[in-house]
């Protein structure tokens, strides 16, 4: 295949269908100076939505993809010498089965039983995947490198590392007689694999053995850091990261936690690994937006938090880093399948997408039909002067027009004859005293008048998909590949006419690739966690809304393409925050404190469908004026008889029932001897 | 390994072929289905039907709202008063559909405690979560003589057929975490419903090269929704190379777990299978992974569990020219020996 028909954006996730071989062909540096904290002492709390690049993040401390870098010949490794001073390890949460342990049952104390066993097996994975990584990085990795990360090149120093930690009253258990790395991570493997015979219920309980060498979490792991810069290992200043993977999913699981199946009592477990007061190991543990942390431990003092979201929001540091990274990535990408484009990186998508239209351009594309009298209502008891002219100026200016029928029915009852007898030079809307009016409203003009002339908005050009991406690197990636599929299905088969890559891509390639990814990221709803539900959740908001925006023939509510809760009516129904946390989290919905006009409304938040959803829902993407104002009851009234919620009085019983549980669980001080 | 014969075909001839095997006691499923008493009532029509047990699978209670509960709940309990009609003395195990695996592999063990030297499992409307289990014990187990599984399709399905599903996680007794980068395959079966292929994959050194789909043909029913479910795999893995789409036998378990081990060059691969097909595919892919798992080869078999059935998942029962139920029954255990075996 020609290599400008090859789709750059064919795979999208970066950290999978990618090996990590080709892993530094596309990795992009550009949010590195923001999470540095990652790569320094202390715990990190790395929170993000679903295609923020976490686990792009996360995979600079993987051995692997390090030792890749090493090997690469153009890519070097895109942190500075002063941040590679560290060893990586991990534990993913979900590949583990760790949290399989909920399923078995342990007899009388169980809960006890099943945190200590938890916390063994943790321990167990992270030391193997440890000393595998030290005896990877020694046999695989040219010294000078190991030599900057201040680690050491020599077996004899691991070995001598490891007799000493299996001679240890702390790792002993685990490594048994071990007297080189290689005996250690037998016996580690040996430990998991009775873990896993217990998971997969070939034994019927865990070996009197394993009980009577049971480590308590992270202990182990800190002894071994220890040792291993005792015995010159590693250097004084080489530091142990810990990545624990898919917290987000334990956290979630918290959510349904039951008699049965207590995940909270996992979570503690991980609260007091990080509220720890050694620092011989740091651990980053990745978790979803929203997500309060529970328990003991405090921010600052335990651990810092890292939020990929506020970074990428432009809240926080440099309003530019989203486009940045789009920027950065687009051109990876195409670099990646041979194109390797000489444009400034200022300039690379505004050449291969060119400009977004204005609201008049988008509003002339949007009336196609040239039927005037089918998206200006005129109506009977207007002055007769008003209908002649929002016609005649419909054929010059639809968006004008429009705009002037929405201001005539905002004024029609406030105004006397006189005021209302406006001439078509002097349109009251258009003055300079309603550019903030007109600034506010020229959306839902634009949406009202392609929803009359039953046409789709058109969306297309770079800041159009900058936009529509909501600083989701994922949906970026998403909306580049149907635009690029798009033009490729265009092309004459066989023909070189299309040999070359348009820039930009024609407006309609770009149009129905917008439209394709809009369409796509909507069917992943019911693909995630509880998904038909929250798929028929944001089905409702999205509906809502549209009616809403398309019926205020008024425009009074031009912001109604969001919703707004106090959080102390939020806090009130579990069942509800918990769908929107969820459609957060996945990436469905966005979230943002809201300061309501009244001050008795109390602290709020908004919520808005995630922009790549408004073409397929048909509502506008920019967040202007006021969302609509809603309590937690009137939300639930949408969401009834539509099988999202359960009945009120059974779903506040369990609302309240889970959070006892948690709370109790998390602070329950027994728990933590 | 040199293929096997491993008998299989219709209840009623299988049976006559194991003469000797007087009576058959059956572990099946009361569902919402028809199909679920195909077997019970295909043994008893030929005069077979030994001991049966069942599990009366009953939505979960903490899964709410659960739009097909209430009509769920009814259908269950008429097809408990046809299956009592058909089976005067039957077990009935009560269980919810997301109970905790040691409820769940407690209630398997007692059924096949209950049950004689000669065994069927009906899978036609069991869960994998159940049905994988089940057959993984009754091969451990040393108590039967013969192992039989038998598979009854719908005349038609429903739409939807299930909700809200859970993340991407090992069904019980099948999980690994010891799988080697690099010496892996993902193995797929095409089936209806949406993959979360990014969970599969994540943490994973998964490419293009080493995907198999497993495409389910010797059916015209639901081709449309399985190139649609290759087209997500592509969505997102990108396109892989055309041998990796394996067309198999939507019925011939004996030829799939063939293609399964030559697949994983005789387990060299380890393998990650998501059996999202056919249930005969399935059936296929679970005796794959006992036999990886008696070989000492990882495998780990996983899939997102729905947490709600739909009340209409399909409707009656496939028929043969003669107006019976078509039970299909494949053997993995004859006299003693079993057939899927190294």
């Amino acid at each position: 295949m020609s290599p400008v028909l090859r789709n750059p954006f064919q795979v999208l996730y970066a950290t999978e269908g990618i090996t990590k071989a080709d892993f530094p062909e596309i990795f992009s540096p550009v949010l590195l100076p923001l999470v540095r904290p990652l790569f320094q002492t202390g715990n990190v709390i790395l929170r993000g939505t679903q295609g923020t690049g976490k686990s792009m993040l996360l995979a600079l401390l993987d051995t692997d993809v390090r030792l890749a870098f090493w090997r690469h010949g153009t890519h070097a490794y895109p942190l500075e010498p002063e941040f590679c001073r560290f060893i990586g390890a991990g534990i993913n949460l979900s590949n583990s089965l760790v949290l399989k342990f909920t399923e078995r049952d342990f007899g009388g104390d169980s809960i006890s039983r099943s945190q200590a066993v938890f916390s063994d097996y943790l321990n167990t994975w992270v030391l193997r995947d440890l000393l595998g990584a030290l005896q990877r990085f020694i046999h695989d990795a040219p010294p000078t490198r190991l030599h900057e990360c201040g680690i050491s090149a020599s077996d004899t120093n691991l070995n001598r590392a490891v007799k000493i930690l299996a001679r240890s009253e702390i790792c002993g258990g685990l490594l048994g007689s071990a007297r080189t790395v290689s005996e250690a991570i037998v016996a580690l493997t040996k430990r998991q694999r009775t873990y896993l015979d217990f998971i997969n219920f070939r034994i019927d309980e865990i070996p009197s053995d394993i009980w009577s060498t049971i480590t308590g979490i992270g202990e182990p792991l800190s002894f071994a850091a220890e040792v291993l810069r005792a015995e010159n290992v590693l250097s004084q200043d080489t530091e142990v990261f810990v990545t624990i993977d898919q917290c987000e999913e334990l956290l979630r699981l918290d959510q349904s936690d039951s008699t049965d199946r207590q995940y909270a009592g996992f979570l503690t477990m991980l609260d007091k690994l990080i509220s720890a007061r050694e620092k011989a190991v740091s651990y980053r543990l990745g978790i979803r937006p929203n997500a309060v942390w529970k328990g003991k431990s405090e921010e600052v003092r335990d651990y810092s938090s890292v939020d990929l979201d506020a970074l990428l929001s432009g809240k926080e540091y440099v309003k530019t880093m989203f486009p940045r990274l789009a920027r950065d990535v687009f051109k990876r990408r195409l670099a990646r399948v041979g194109i390797h484009d000489e444009l400034p990186a200022d300039k690379i998508l505004k050449a291969y997408f060119g400009a977004s239209p204005n609201m008049e351009e988008r509003a002339k594309k949007s009336y196609a039909k040239n039927q005037p009298k089918r998206v200006i209502k005129i109506e009977e008891s207007w002055p007769r002067h008003i209908g002649p002219i929002l016609i005649g100026l419909a054929n010059e200016s639809i968006l004008s027009a429009k705009l002037g029928e929405a201001w005539v029915r905002q004024n029609i009852e406030k105004l006397t004859p006189e005021e209302l007898n406006f001439s078509p030079k002097e349109l009251p809307w258009e003055s300079d005293a309603k550019r903030w009016w007109r600034k506010e409203r020229r959306p839902i003009a634009v949406l009202q008048i392609a929803a009359s002339s039953g046409e789709r908005m058109r969306h297309y050009g770079y800041k159009d998909i900058l936009s529509l991406s909501g600083r989701n690197i994922l949906i970026f990636a998403l909306i580049c590949q149907k635009i690029w599929e798009s033009w490729v299905s265009s092309l004459d088969h066989g023909s070189q006419k299309g040999s070359q890559i348009p820039q930009p891509f024609p407006e309609a390639r770009q149009g129905v690739g917008i439209q394709v990814a809009s369409k796509i990221w909507h069917s992943k709803i019911s693909a995630s966690p509880s998904g038909d539900t929250l798929a028929r959740f944001i089905d409702v908001l999205g509906n809502r809304l549209r009616i809403q925006l398309r019926g205020d023939k008024r425009m009074s509510y031009p912001g109604a393409n969001g919703i707004s809760l106090s959080n102390g009516d939020l806090s009130s129904d579990s069942e509800i925050e918990a769908l929107l946390n969820d459609g957060v989290a996945e990436g469905f919905l966005q979230m943002f404190p809201h300061t309501p006009k009244t001050a008795s409304r109390g602290k709020s938040k908004k919520w808005y469908l995630h922009p790549i959803l408004s073409p397929y829902f048909q509502i506008t993407v920019p967040h202007t004026k006021e969302p609509i104002y809603l309590k937690i009851s009137d939300l639930r009234k949408w969401l009834e008889g539509k099988y999202v919620v359960a009945s009120l009085s059974a779903s506040k019983t369990r609302g309240i029932k889970k959070r006892n549980q948690s709370q109790l669980d998390l602070f329950d001080e027994g728990q933590f001897n | 390994m040199t293929a096997a014969y491993r008998p299989s075909g219709s209840l009623e001839w299988l049976a006559s072929k194991l003469g000797s095997v007087s009576s058959w006691s059956v572990i099946g499923t009361i569902s919402v289905e028809e199909r679920s008493l195909s077997s019970i009532a295909e043994l008893k029509r030929i005069g077979k039907l030994g001991v049966s047990a069942f599990f009366q699978i009953e939505p979960s209670l903490l899964r709410q709202p659960n739009r097909f509960r209430i009509s769920t709940i009814s259908k269950l309990a008429e097809r408990q008063r046809e299956a009592l009609a058909i089976a005067p003395c039957v077990d009935i195990c009560h269980i919810e559909l997301l109970c905790r695996e040691t409820k769940l592999i407690s209630a398997c063990l007692q059924r096949l405690k209950l049950s004689k030297q000669n065994i069927i499992i009906d899978i036609s409307s069991m869960p994998k979560r159940f049905f994988f289990p089940l057959v993984a014990l009754a091969l451990r187990s040393g108590n039967f003589e013969n192992v039989m599984v038998t598979y009854t399709s719908p005349a038609k399905y429903g739409d939807p057929l299930a909700e809200d599903p859970l993340p991407w996680d090992a069904l019980p007794m099948f999980g690994a975490t010891d799988l080697q980068p690099g010496k892996q395959k993902l193995i797929i079966g095409v089936g209806y419903q949406s993959l979360r292929l990014r969970e599969i994959v994540e943490g994973a050194d998964f490419s293009a090269d080493n995907v198999e789909l497993l495409f389910p043909v010797a059916t015209n029913r639901g081709y449309l929704k399985n190139w649609e479910f290759v087209r997500q795999v592509y969505q997102e893995l990108g396109p892989l190379p055309e041998a990796s789409i394996k067309r198999v036998s939507a019925n011939n378990v004996s030829n799939v777990f063939d293609r399964l081990v030559a697949i994983t060059n005789n387990g060299v691969y380890h393998s990650v299978l998501a059996p999202y097909g056919p249930k005969p595919v399935s059936l296929a892919m679970c005796l794959f992974g006992i036999w990886c798992q008696d070989m000492g080869v990882p495998v780990k078999i996983g899939y997102t569990q729905p947490q709600v059935y739909s009340d209409e998942y399909s409707k009656g029962q496939s028929l043969t020219p003669n107006g019976l139920p078509e039970v299909h029954a494949f053997c993995l255990r004859v006299e003693g020996r079993n057939l899927y075996e190294a």
